[in-house]
């Protein structure tokens, strides 16, 4: 049953599809007591066998060429190699990608949820949310107007555009180089907020900039070769810039109406007006450089506040500067106008008038006629109406008087063409004695 | 007349394997082309008949194997075997290529060559039968062999898993298994001629 010659039939039944449900079983069977290899020998000699016999009618003769079969190698060797290196390089540029692609989102990643030195400072709960977040853009004659409710992309200027996240932020992102200018004039964009208006802008080598009401700044298209970053600022706002690995470290200057502020990588609030200039530093460095001799002051700590005031004239037509030295404050009360509520207690009513007038565009002429004195307590929504406002300034005891929509707190100003006579005065005195009370001293027996 | 004609299979390829020589390799190649080409092509032939393309490319591409492994073919113990499998592999190639062509889809389903117990009418009892006449042949053998046999046929072990365990060298349950099959085929053929079957 186990014979060679037995298999060998059974094999060649097999070969020919006869094979029997018998066969099949001794088949299976002898599995189990031939080797894999021995089989096949089988199965070989069956086929000679066969090819002997010319029963399969094979009498023509293919004579397989072994120069073909060496070329054919020699053809799928190379396609192989071919295939072999395209995947590999195909893996390659996979992994690079995959790997540039996990360095960006990690950047990304740290760069959003490693709280800035602000951050740490002000819950974002107590923030001012950014979906408020309006302003303007001007570039050249261009004006954009971003509102509450403007999102995605809203204008490109030049090789930049402006979009906005979702979460309310502005960002100029950085277009590739062939939309730079390649001559011509380079306007600089222009970020302004109006009364009552916030905006955080963040630029494309990732610093932000977070404009308070009544505030602009100023961001010039790169120049090309440019290390550093120029911005102007005139208002109050919070700034931010990141280091740059770059072997080359960037520095950001910004330039006040008195002054200017450098750093590689720092967090710290401005408050630059017409005639003076206030610096907070949050965190990292900045050094400030203003026009007056021995002007130079460096912030390193948190809290370091420096303040620059170009106040006033003397008799001889001097303009009096002041600088002060570093001092320790509390960086939380540089950043108060971000929150959404904002609480004054006992603070100079000067100081509140001004900050209102910042941000509610009051219109006010001078604060010089409000007593240094006075003080006022207050707390403000950054949603109140201007009202509100009028009514805290009249409680704390000082009188406003508005005049073609300008408020002015020295009393009401005198118009000679609406000057009248009294009630019961005669109108054949002279007017101006009248009012200078002269017609009454005339009166009075010498 | 060729020098290689009087080769045996396995000189042939040992040959294929160590000569450096392109004219040499080139002959060896020839040779081993002229022996297996036939029987080759009438197993193809048997099973595509329908495809005479198809054959010449399916026996092309074992001879290209040939030539591709021509280096490791010294370690191939039988030669025949050997082209067989290669054909068998590059034959389930092809037809993979070709699958969704209805007149190749019995060659997986009726080989029963290659797997008997697909046979429809496959007797399982009978089998088992048969099965059990050889555990009883083997239950009579030395204790080494019948353990080594029983791992490799019945438990499916491979023979290094075996001498692993049972702390052998690999020839040593090589020759056990083999010893047992050869041992094996002898006691049918003399049971047969008793009238043992």
């Amino acid at each position: 049953m186990y014979n060679p010659k037995n298999i060998k039939k059974i094999i060649r039944r097999g070969l020919e599809r006869k094979l029997s449900a018998q066969d099949a079983v001794i088949l299976k069977s002898a599995q189990l007591i031939y080797e894999e290899n021995e089989l096949l020998e089988l199965e070989m000699d069956v086929l000679e066998e066969m090819v002997a016999e010319r029963t399969m009618g094979v009498s023509e003769h293919r004579n397989i060429d072994t120069g073909a079969i060496v070329r054919a190698e020699r053809k799928q060797y190379i396609r192989q190699l071919l295939i072999g290196g395209m995947r590999v390089c195909a893996g390659i540029v996979v992994v690079g990608l995959i790997g540039a692609g996990v360095v960006a989102v990690n950047q990304w990643w740290n760069e959003r949820t490693v709280p800035s030195a602000y951050e740490k400072l002000v819950l974002a709960g107590d923030r001012v949310p950014a979906s408020e977040f309006a302003c303007t853009v001007y570039w050249g004659n261009s004006a954009t107007v971003v509102g509450k409710e403007s999102t995605g992309r809203l204008g490109r200027f030049g090789d930049k555009e402006l979009w906005r996240r979702d979460n309310g932020e502005l960002e100029l992102v950085q277009l590739p180089s062939q939309f730079a200018f390649s001559a011509g004039h380079k306007p600089d964009i222009r970020v302004v907020t109006d009364a009552q208006q916030q905006c955080a802008v963040w630029l494309p080598d990732g610093s932000l900039i977070w404009l308070d009401a009544g505030s602009s700044f100023s961001y010039p298209m790169k120049k090309q070769g440019a290390q550093n970053m120029e911005i102007s600022l005139a208002g109050r706002a919070l700034i931010r810039v990141r280091e740059h690995a770059d072997p080359h470290p960037r520095t950001a200057v910004l330039r006040t109406p008195n002054g200017s502020l450098t750093t590689q990588a720092g967090e710290f609030a401005v408050l630059a007006n017409r005639t003076d200039t206030r610096v907070t530093l949050l965190d990292g460095r900045v050094d400030g450089h203003f026009p007056i001799d021995d002007g130079y002051r460096i912030l390193t700590n948190r809290g370091d506040q420096v303040t620059y005031d170009r106040c006033c004239t003397d008799a001889d037509g001097n303009i009096n500067m002041k600088l002060s030295d570093v001092t320790r404050t509390d960086p939380w009360q540089a950043v108060a106008w971000t929150t959404r509520e904002r609480n004054y207690r006992n603070v100079s009513l000067r100081e509140f008038v001004l900050e209102m007038n910042r941000t509610y565009n009051l219109g006010v002429k001078s604060v010089n006629c409000i007593p240094e004195q006075m003080t006022i307590t207050a707390s403000i929504h950054f949603k109140d109406p201007v009202d509100k406002i009028y009514g805290y300034i009249r409680k704390a005891g000082l009188a406003m008087y508005e005049s073609n929509g300008m408020v002015s707190f020295c009393g009401p100003e005198l118009d000679p063409g609406r000057l009248r006579y009294p009630d019961g005065v005669s109108d054949s005195l002279d007017l101006m004695d009248v009012l200078h009370g002269r017609d009454l001293l005339a009166a009075v027996p010498r | 007349m060729d020098p290689y004609d009087t080769y045996t299979d396995k000189q042939l390829f040992e040959s294929l394997a160590k000569t450096r020589k392109q004219r040499e390799m080139d002959r060896l190649l020839k040779e081993i082309i002229r022996r297996y080409e036939k029987p080759l092509a009438t197993k193809l032939r048997l099973t595509i008949p329908y495809d005479e393309d198809l054959i010449g490319l399916i026996v092309n591409d074992v001879f290209i194997d040939v030539w591709r492994k021509r280096r490791k073919l010294a370690s191939v113990e039988s030669p025949r075997a050997w082209l067989l499998k290669v054909l068998s592999f590059k034959m389930s190639d092809a037809i993979q290529k070709v699958k969704g062509r209805e007149e190749y889809v019995d060659f997986t389903t009726n080989d029963y060559l290659e797997i008997p117990e697909n046979h429809p009418d496959f007797d399982e009892e009978r089998y088992e039968g048969m099965v059990q006449k050889i555990q009883r042949a083997v239950a009579n053998m030395p204790v080494q062999r019948r353990v080594a046999f029983t791992m490799r046929v019945f438990d499916g072990l491979s023979i290094a898993g075996i001498a692993r365990l049972r702390n052998l060298n690999e020839q040593t349950v090589k020759n056990h298994v083999g010893l047992v099959k050869q041992q094996l085929r002898e006691m049918f053929r003399k049971g047969r001629k008793e009238g043992y079957k």
